[in-house]
């Protein structure tokens, strides 16, 4: 079932959970990773979890 | 997500093709008699999208009921809705129909007939097994509630101000479903996975190198007790959501047996109480028997009263002479009495006394067992009091009335009860409390795998710690695995924090949307906001800080309006708003503020109004120029009815 969202206001608040109480992460990772969890919505769960592990490794890479 | 058209045929009372043009922007009205089918049409769009037709008890309808009659003796059988819609720049056509699965076989329930379901976008049609889905990512059918409401659902949003009320935490599931909060939920799912999976990778890494391959193994086997007891705490807590919502449904059925399910406690109390009076009644009765079998005896009572009192002092005048007599013959047994001392008066005997003495041993003082024969004899022939009878006669006739209004009673409740189903009602009850042991089985079971899982997660975390002091810098790939699982960690907890503070913010933007509408709608001055609890239910604060405890029937629909127009502020989806017959629940002020108002909650609006709700120009007056088409509902005749422009001639 799609799920409509508003992907800015949860982004907005993400932004400022993690300045507030997770500094050690990156901004951009955590944007990255709603855009691939609502791009993927209708998405078999195994793949979504591909791509956001994917996304995470890249990070931890650099 | 805008409608554009409607089409109805063979749906309830619309015999033939029905079309409505949806205006673009503003309020469609559909004018209606009660009867004229403003509720199938407000069913029609909503089956359009569901496929399934829910009375006003929100129980689903046989669809086969809503094929029009008409047409069933002409030989016609089935209907179909198509609605034609827009949505992200893409045009819909869905249309979902009944026919019938036989040709041959006259279909009499929904068993007969096959449904179809064909969905075009943009022109194109979607495969059928995906047609479905295409739908429900139009409108889900978890908030499709906030779209397509009634008077039963701002019932429903009462439960919402209780935070113990089960239902309320469904609804409130449904809300945040409506606020996207799932596609959070969805993201923490799969942080929890990859954390898992970064844990039992550090896990093997370290079970392969022989200095720490032991505590590696103490740590794996923790972690698979974790995953397998929170496997299943959440098949435990699915099965327990299943069952209260279950125990939610089974409860709403006994309710609904209403004052026909009290009849049945009562007719099976009286019931009880009848076999009771039946049987004291026949006690009775059998001692009445007895009582008038000796009733004759009642004649002597004078007499033998009598009698029995003069023996009674006969024997107790012959008891004393009898001791006497005892004592004087036992003397005259030790032997010559002369000179001897007298045990009663303490005198020496004389031959005078032992003359007397002689004489009492040798007196006949009368038989005193034969007069206690006859005392006895006297009562048994007495024992029947005068009176007895008539009383134990009397009680036999209270009774026996007892027992025939009892059976009047019982008659008259049967008699209610006739068409009503004992064995729904009984079942309903039985289910009812099979649920509630299950619950309290399934809760215990949670509590206690629950506290193992702590206890395993703590051994896990004790393990880490451990693994942490023996790893040595060498171990690039074992540090760098342990950074990976901290990394996932922090990604979790922060999901969580989002998850948390997203639904904060939410609540917060629910809250003063709703304390705004609200304060437009009610116009109350000692009004100060509305208050938001976890499960979306809404207090209404008054100025002094103080919640207002008792709130009319009235308010509680204000405050649940006001709720709806906070939501559909807040929603990323933005769709048509149907509303049926629901102005009536509120009294003149509030309907004509709502009226004013509706176009902030919805672009697109319809209300389906009789004129007890609102007159045709009261709904211009207060709606103004955002009513941009009236419709209505006329009789073509006793089951078939047709849609066409207000004041048209049909």
């Amino acid at each position: 079932m799609k799920t409509r969202i508003d992907l800015e206001t949860m982004k907005d608040e993400a932004k400022r959970v993690v300045a507030r109480m997770y500094p050690e992460l990156d901004q951009g990772l955590v944007a990255d990773l709603l855009d691939i969890q609502a791009a993927n919505l209708q998405s078999p769960r195994h793949d979504t979890a591909i791509e956001l592990e994917k996304r995470i490794k890249q990070g931890l890479r650099a | 997500m805008k409608i554009q058209t409607v089409e109805i045929e063979g749906f309830g009372p619309y015999k033939e093709r029905q079309r409505i043009d949806w205006p673009a922007n503003g309020v469609l009205a559909i004018h209606g008699e009660n009867g004229r089918g403003k509720t199938t049409l407000f069913n029609a769009i909503r089956y359009a999208f569901t496929g399934y037709v829910k009375n006003r008890r929100h129980q689903n309808i046989d669809l086969a009921k809503m094929v029009n009659r008409h047409n069933v003796e002409e030989g016609r059988y089935g209907f179909e809705v198509k609605l034609t819609l827009e949505d992200d720049g893409n045009t819909y056509a869905i249309t979902r129909s009944l026919q019938p699965m036989s040709e041959s076989v006259r279909p009499e329930s929904e068993m007969d007939y096959d449904e179809q379901l064909f969905v075009e976008r943009n022109s194109d049609q979607i495969p059928s097994d995906q047609a479905q889905d295409a739908v429900s990512s139009l409108l889900p059918e978890s908030i499709s509630r906030f779209f397509f409401f009634d008077g039963e659902l701002l019932a429903e949003y009462e439960r919402l101000v209780d935070p113990e009320e089960k239902e309320g935490h469904r609804i409130k599931k449904e809300i945040e479903s409506i606020l996207g909060l799932p596609v959070l939920e969805e993201l923490r799912g799969h942080m929890k996975l990859l954390s898992e999976k970064a844990a039992k990778q550090y896990t093997r890494l370290a079970a392969a190198d022989s200095k720490t391959q032991q505590v590696a193994d103490g740590l794996r086997d923790a972690q698979e007790t974790v995953g397998r007891l929170e496997e299943s705490i959440a098949k435990r807590e699915g099965k327990l959501a299943d069952v209260e919502a279950g125990i939610v449904d089974v409860e709403e059925r006994v309710r609904k047996f209403g004052a026909r399910g009290e009849q049945v406690g009562q007719k099976r109390a009286k019931e009880g109480h009848l076999k009771q009076a039946r049987e004291q009644r026949e006690r009775t009765v059998q001692r009445c028997h007895e009582i008038l079998r000796d009733a004759w005896r009642c004649k002597l009572h004078g007499h033998a009263s009598r009698r029995i009192m003069e023996l009674k002092a006969e024997v107790g005048e012959g008891a004393k002479i009898g001791q006497a007599q005892r004592l004087a013959q036992e003397l005259l047994t030790d032997g010559d009495l002369i000179g001897k001392e007298c045990p009663v008066c303490s005198m020496q005997f004389n031959s005078a006394t032992i003359g007397n003495v002689k004489h009492l041993a040798e007196e006949d003082v009368g038989d005193v067992t034969k007069k206690l024969a006859e005392i006895d004899t006297w009562e048994k022939m007495v024992v029947t009091q005068p009176g007895l009878a008539q009383q134990v006669i009397g009680d036999v006739h209270d009774q026996r009335l007892q027992v025939a209004l009892l059976e009047e009673e019982l008659k008259e409740l049967e008699a209610n009860l006739a068409d009503f189903s004992e064995d729904s009602y009984d079942e309903a009850n039985r289910n009812l409390r099979s649920m509630y042991s299950e619950r309290e089985t399934l809760q215990k079971a949670i509590i206690e795998e629950r506290r193992v899982l702590k206890q395993e997660q703590d051994s896990m975390e004790m393990f880490m710690r451990a693994l942490k002091k023996m790893t040595g810098a060498g171990a690039h790939q074992l540090v760098a695995a342990e950074a990976e699982m901290n990394h996932y960690k922090s990604l979790s907890a922060m999901i969580q924090s989002l998850i948390d503070a997203y639904r904060e913010r939410l609540k917060e933007n629910v809250q003063q949307a709703a304390s705004e509408f609200f304060a437009e709608i009610s116009n109350e001055e000692d009004f100060a906001a509305l208050k938001i609890n976890d499960n979306y239910g809404m207090e209404i604060l008054h100025k002094d800080g103080t919640i207002v405890d008792m709130r009319s029937a009235g308010f509680e629909q204000v405050v649940a309006v006001s709720l709806i127009a906070a939501l559909h502020k807040n929603a990323p989806f933005q769709g048509p708003v149907v509303m049926d017959t629901f102005l009536g629940r509120l009294d003149k002020m509030h309907s004509s503020r709502l009226l004013e108002h509706l176009p902030q909650i919805t672009a697109q609006a319809a209300l389906l109004v009789h004129s007890n709700e609102v007159l045709p120009e009261e709904l211009h007056e207060h709606v103004g120029p955002a009513l941009k088409s009236e419709l209505e509902i006329t009789r073509q005749r006793h089951g078939e009815c047709a849609i066409v422009k207000r004041g048209a001639e049909p």
